[in-house]
């Protein structure tokens, strides 16, 4: 028959697959039973030693034949090997040659096993038949290999071909494929692969290194454990009917269980399907026969690479909660900001909106006045007013603690109060300030608040100026550019600390004369700093007045702001600022 | 108990009773005094016979600051039972205007300007 050359290769593959199953087989039963008898001999005397020997003997020809008949397999099929005769496959020839090179090798197996049957403890007989079989079912299928290649030819499919070695490779699928339920602390691995054997040699080697096995004999029955199991690690055979390892691995790089890794299980020569495997997301592969050095350290890199990728996932989603709870705290602070910048604003615009209007200060009888206001960003509780009734100018100057929307609030009660005792024809300072106090002090109990404030209250009329309450002190800058401070200290007492303060309050008159300035401020002025923390300070704004006495009450004003803000600078404000420059005309 | 900053320092000592506060303190509302309200707080719990502040190095105290110490004062006062002495300087011009405050809202406070 002719066929072509890659139908042979195929062919090729497909034949050194199914030869060396029993092979791999034989090797891996026949380590164990020399690992098992060598555990027994560490525990027992040394009594059996001799018969132990000889039985290690015969088990290690065993595993030297499995050793031999995997290097015939490997050769007599290897595609390079082929390659001589251009690819010209005989098929009888090839069953020939196998059944001339491997029958030897395959029968002292048999015949080692049947020697040994007799002669090995009990526990040890079922792993010996298992090499048995395997050595018959590999000589029937080197007799059945022409029928079965010409099978696998014309349907080209290696699925629908019945395997070499079905009554060995599914001897015992009736068993139990799963494990007992999976206990917590043991990782479990998974192994997929439709031949008893490996699937039993593989879960006992996996056991050995302290591991728990469930076993799946196909593809389908392995999507239904993952689905249902918890497993760290898969070992996933790739030749398997139904559905084969790229299928599953396929199914699995698409699913909830991505994070499985999988170590593949397939033959040293065939290194396309192993880098195919590991392009479609295999961890690693392990080649049969197994070598159990070589599981352990495959496996526990796997898992550990698994635990740690478990770890990085679980602190990336504590980070992603970490990091929505920052958001939301952001948000709350924004929201909180916005609240706050709002609130602002209205104290601004109260402050701003009931200061006198100029207007009304171009109408005042017999002095010049000029009067300015710079709210801080955090809004001050400056206050200053001008306001006449009947003749009578009163001129008001004062700071509330703190800031924010109490002070600013505050400043508007003691405006009206102010207002409503001028009103009410109260000239009295004493008394004035007095009631004014308890206004004050009952509100600011009501509101539970802690703010005070300085107040100087000045009645003007004809050149004299009448001053009560405590504040800054007073410039007075005569014509001719003589200083005066005025202390203020003994005049009166922060007004909403305690609840009377008649006692403190005094009141002192100065005479004005044509020229005369007067300058009233609040701290936001003298204590305004520059870069370097230095405070703008009274005896500079004194200067400032000193020099530029002879100017307009309006010059003044602009001289002394416009030199503060050379001072301040860049840096920040923090405090409102209040100047109002009174002239005598 | 302290508390200890860059521009300023409030120490404690309780053997001698006396707070001595020291350096510039210019913080920014009643929040930002909290820490030093409490301690001054502390100390009037205590219920001492005599209390001693002493202010001769507070180079500088703020509007918020001053409203703080009277109201301290007026603590000290209503508990009625402690003796108070405030130590200041004279040179420091914020002291020289507003201790004299204190001694209106308590009378029996000895104010000592050096």
């Amino acid at each position: 028959m002719s066929i072509d050359s890659s139908s042979q290769l195929s062919l090729l593959a497909h034949l050194r697959h199914e030869l060396r199953t029993p092979i791999n087989a034989i090797i891996g039963y026949s380590e164990m039973l020399l690992e098992e008898l060598e555990t027994e001999d560490e525990q027992y005397s040394s009594s059996s030693q001799k018969k132990d020997c000889k039985i290690a003997c015969e088990l290690q020809n065993i595993q030297n034949c499995g050793s031999q008949l995997l290097f015939l397999v490997n050769t007599i099929l290897s595609p390079t090997q082929q390659e001589d005769s251009q690819l010209n496959l005989d098929l009888s020839i090839l069953r020939e040659t196998l059944r001339v090179k491997l029958q030897t090798p395959a029968k002292t197996v048999t015949n080692c096993c049947q020697q040994l049957l007799n002669r090995v403890p009990t526990e040890l007989i079922s792993d010996l038949d298992r090499i048995q079989i395997a050595a018959e079912s590999l000589l029937r299928a080197i007799d059945n290999s022409v029928e079965l290649s010409e099978h696998f030819l014309f349907r080209g499919d290696i699925e629908q071909t019945p395997s070499l070695i079905t009554a060995f490779a599914h001897s015992d699928s009736s068993q139990n494929l799963t494990t007992a339920p999976v206990s917590s602390d043991k990782n479990t691995i998974l192994v997929v692969d439709d031949k008893e054997t490996n699937r039993d040699l593989l879960s006992r080697q996996i056991e050995a290194q302290g591991y728990q096995v469930a076993v799946a004999a196909n593809g389908q029955q392995a999507l239904q454990m993952i689905q249902t199991g918890q497993y760290d690690l898969i070992l996933l055979d790739i030749i398997m009917p139904e559905m084969n390892g790229y299928e599953v691995l396929k199914w699995l790089r698409n699913s909830l269980w991505r994070h499985i890794p999988v170590i593949t299980i397939s033959a040293l020569d065939e290194i396309d399907s192993v880098v195919k495997c590991i392009e479609m997301g295999a961890e690693d592969y392990l080649s049969k026969p197994f070598n159990s050095v070589l599981l352990r350290a495959r496996i526990g890199a796997c898992l550990e690479k698994k635990r740690l990728r478990d770890q990085e996932s679980l602190y990336l989603d504590r980070l992603a909660l970490a990091n929505q709870e920052i958001t939301s705290l952001n948000e709350r602070l924004q929201a909180e900001n916005v609240r706050l910048n709002a609130e602002l604003d209205v104290t601004r615009r109260l402050q701003q909106m009931m200061l006198p209007k100029e207007k009304e200060l171009m109408e005042i009888d017999g002095l010049e006045i000029a009067g300015f206001m710079q709210p801080a960003n955090e809004v001050g509780g400056d206050y200053y007013d001008i306001l006449e009734h009947n003749g009578l100018v009163k001129i008001g100057i004062g700071d509330v603690t703190g800031h924010g929307l109490e002070s600013g609030v505050l400043m508007i009660m003691v405006q009206t109060a102010v207002r409503t005792l001028i009103e009410n024809n109260e000239t009295d300072p004493k008394k004035f300030l007095d009631v004014l106090n308890r206004t004050i002090y009952k509100n600011v109990q009501r509101m539970n608040s802690d703010k005070n404030l300085t107040l100087c209250l000045m009645d003007y009329q004809k050149g004299k100026l009448s001053l009560s309450g405590q504040h800054e002190e007073i410039i007075v800058v005569r014509s001719g550019g003589e200083i005066e401070r005025i202390d203020t200290i003994d005049l009166g007492f922060p007004l909403g600390l305690e609840e009377t303060i008649a006692d403190f309050v005094f009141q002192i008159q100065i005479q004005l004369h044509s020229g005369d300035v007067v300058v009233l401020y609040t701290d936001g002025i003298t204590e305004a700093e520059n870069e370097l923390g230095v405070q703008y300070g009274l005896e500079r704004l004194c200067e400032m007045v000193r020099h530029n006495w002879q100017r307009s009450a309006r010059e003044v004003r602009q001289l002394v702001i416009e030199d503060l803000q050379r001072h301040i600078n860049e840096h920040r404000v923090y405090d409102d600022i209040t100047l109002v420059v009174l002239k005598q005309k | 108990m302290k508390i200890q900053q860059e521009d300023y320092s409030i120490v404690y000592d309780a053997v001698a009773t006396t707070v001595v506060c020291q350096g510039s303190l210019r913080l920014n509302g009643t929040a930002e005094y909290s820490p030093i309200i409490d301690l001054l707080n502390d100390v009037v719990e205590q219920e001492p016979s005599h209390i001693i502040l002493n202010l001769r190095e507070l180079k500088f105290l703020n509007s918020t600051g001053i409203s703080m110490l009277s109201k301290f004062v007026i603590n000290v006062r209503n508990r009625k039972n402690i003796q108070m002495i405030v130590i200041g300087s004279q040179e420091i011009s914020w002291q020289s205007k507003f201790l004299k405050n204190l001694q209106r809202l308590m009378p029996s406070l000895q104010l000592k300007l050096t």
